[in-house]
């Protein structure tokens, strides 16, 4: 019987072939609109989540600035190491950084960072050739560079050459072992803080060693913190407070993105809205034309229940072809839109979101349903007799 | 067989008042009967087809449809009577404009059980006993009158109903094209042996069958008289 109301109700569509076209229509914008904005919003969501993440860090991450006494170096070793003994249950990770700023390469001047730790536990860098500076205790000191070093210099894996630490006098024999992305846009190059002794020695009083702690959820800021003033205190036997700062921008770029996915969504919604009324207008608009056909339904044995599902079913027919329609579309456009949104941030944009498009039906049916629900009702109470006096 | 038992029903008019159009009516309807309804424009034939049909309800009195008292049945149980009892045949044919000859004719069927080549069967030959098998793809549009009230009295017997109600089936129709539309009909009606009510302003289609009654001032009389 449900097999046979399909069918009046497919025949009903397909006899108002125009007119179901022109309905459906908003509803494939509505769910087109739910697909792509929301696969867009992901997938750029993605993109300059973790671009914010290899740039400033992983959510949680603090800054611990030591000052740049004659000292500092050897105090914010020590210090890193101590960090890292009492860190550990709450599994914080401690890496300690100096900047080396304007170092001279073969082609220009690069921002270099030495490194004691791992940074990438903080800084999760892709290795795009190569590998990660290790430990190596080569009389050739391993660099890794970023990707902007590589193209501006022409410098790739293997390459051995000698550069000029900033601040210092010195030249040291470098060998490129890797290239990494770091979200950075200027030329960018790590070393390992333990292989570069003689010149951390001269850059002591001129640049500040920092330290960078991150702790994975479940750890609050205000806990991290307090945890590494006392610390720090107790460390230092000091009474100046430590320069402690939230460097991570994850919570300011997922709320952000947030923002802008929920005003989205709102547009997929309010087309559908759209949609759903545009089925109770034409529903309803033409209520007068079908009811003379319902009411011939009826007079050959048919329930109002069924013509009320007769009305129901077009309106979900026309809604599940418009759905089909736009996520066959989204997933064709979903690619496009993914490289348009995420432009120059390169990050793997593979994954359709199935989720949004099992929502987005959902939602059409659900408008269809709602449009159609009315002019149905009303559909259902036609007076069949009128028919004899047509 | 159809039994009206004092049956009364009003019509609410837009400006409030109350039209009485049956009053205190009876009439019993035995089973392969023919019987015709004559009366002025505007007496309530249409309105006693209807509640025959179970197209409306009384507002008094009893109905029965082959024993069954209708007055108080549920929806449900109306369009299940409905659609096993009754064929109807409009005077303004009625047809699903946007549907072939054939998908009109299948209509009824899609309301019961039944398989689709069945179905298909059985639109076929009631096209074919209207003569018109090789119009079954045409759109209503595409068809005269005459051939459009003919579909329509295929649709009106393709589901093997036990009464057909028609309602100046050839109040549309020039008199020549009427007279072979009401041959076919009082043909067909014959052969399925089904009982026919029929309503019409003209006394000549009257003269054809056997029991004729008239309408007016709400209640039935002897019209061959
Ligand atoms: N739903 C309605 N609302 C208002 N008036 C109605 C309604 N239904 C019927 N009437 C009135 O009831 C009266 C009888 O209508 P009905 O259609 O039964 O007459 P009829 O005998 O079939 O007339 P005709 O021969 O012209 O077809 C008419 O005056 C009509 O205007
Ligand atoms: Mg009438």
């Amino acid at each position: 019987m449900i097999f046979q109301i399909l069918i009046i109700a497919w025949l009903g569509v397909r006899s108002r072939l125009g007119r179901s076209i022109l309905t459906a229509l908003s509803l494939f914008i509505g769910v087109l609109a739910i697909v792509v904005i929301q696969a867009g919003a992901g997938a750029a969501q993605d993109a300059v989540m973790s671009n914010a993440i290899l740039t400033g860090g992983r959510a949680m991450t603090l800054s611990l600035n030591v000052s740049n006494g004659r000292r500092a170096f050897g105090q914010a070793d020590q210090l890193l190491s101590h960090l890292n003994n009492v860190l550990a249950p709450v599994k914080a990770t401690a890496v300690m950084t100096v900047d080396a700023d304007s170092t001279l390469f073969p082609g220009g001047s690069v921002e270099m960072t030495l490194v004691k730790g791992d940074l990438r536990e903080i800084r999760p860098f892709p290795v795009r050739r190569g590998e990660w500076i290790g430990s190596g205790s080569d009389i050739v000191l391993p660099v890794v560079i970023n990707k902007a070093t590589s193209a501006n210099f022409g410098l790739t894996t293997g390459m051995t050459f000698s550069i000029s630490p900033g601040h210092t006098h010195e030249q040291v024999n470098v060998r490129v072992i890797g290239v990494i992305t770091d979200g950075m846009k200027e030329p960018n190059a790590y070393a390992p803080l333990d292989l570069t002794q003689s010149w951390v020695k001269q850059l002591a009083g001129l640049v500040s060693p920092k330290i960078l702690i991150h702790a994975d959820s479940g750890t609050s800021q205000a806990q991290l913190t307090g945890l590494i003033r006392n610390e720090y205190f107790r460390f230092f036997d000091t009474e100046r407070s430590p320069e402690i700062s939230r460097i991570d921008q994850a919570d300011d770029f997922a709320q952000t993105l947030g923002t802008i996915k929920l005003i989205f969504s709102i547009i997929a919604g309010l087309s559908l809205v759209v949609g759903a009324m545009g089925i109770l207008n034409i529903g309803l608009a033409t209520l007068r034309e079908r009811s003379d056909e319902l009411s011939l339904h009826r007079s050959f044995g048919a329930t109002r229940l069924q013509v009320i599902a007769i009305i129901v079913l077009e309106g979900q027919i026309v809604a599940l072809s418009a759905a089909c329609i736009a996520i066959v579309f989204g997933l064709f456009g979903f690619p496009l839109a993914a490289s348009f949104l995420s432009q120059g941030i390169e990050v793997s944009l593979q994954n359709f979101p199935y989720e949004a498009a099992v929502i987005g039906v959902v939602a059409c049916c659900f408008a269809a349903f709602i449009g159609s629900l009315v002019p149905a009702i009303r559909a259902g109470h036609v007076p069949i007799a009128s028919i004899m006096r047509l | 067989m159809l039994e009206l038992q004092s049956c009364c029903k009003s019509i609410r008019l837009p400006s409030g008042d109350t039209l009485q159009l049956l009053r205190d009516l009876s009439l019993k309807i035995l089973p392969g009967e023919s019987l015709a309804i004559l009366g002025r424009s505007g007496t309530g034939k249409s309105t006693l087809l209807g509640l025959l049909g179970l197209l409306d309800t009384l507002d008094c009195g009893s109905y029965r449809v082959d024993g069954q008292e209708t007055v108080g049945l549920c929806d449900r149980a109306l369009a299940n009577l409905r659609g096993r009892t009754f064929g109807f045949i409009y005077q303004r044919f009625c047809l699903m404009s946007r549907l072939s000859a054939f998908q009109n004719v299948e209509a009824p069927l899609l309301h019961r059980p039944g398989r689709r080549a069945d179905r298909h069967k059985a639109v076929y030959e009631a096209l074919d006993k209207v003569g018109l098998i090789e119009r079954a793809k045409h759109k209503p549009d595409q068809l005269s009158g005459g051939e459009q009230q003919r579909v329509a009295i295929a649709r009106a017997l393709v589901h093997n109903p036990h009464v057909i109600l028609a309602d100046e089936p050839t109040g549309s129709l020039d008199r020549s094209t009427g007279t072979m539309i009401l041959r076919l009909l009082f043909n067909l009606v014959k052969e399925a042996g089904v009982t026919l009510v029929v309503v019409t302003h003209e006394p000549l289609i009257a003269a054809q069958i056997e029991r004729v009654l008239e309408l007016s001032n709400g209640a039935l009389k002897d019209g061959n008289l």
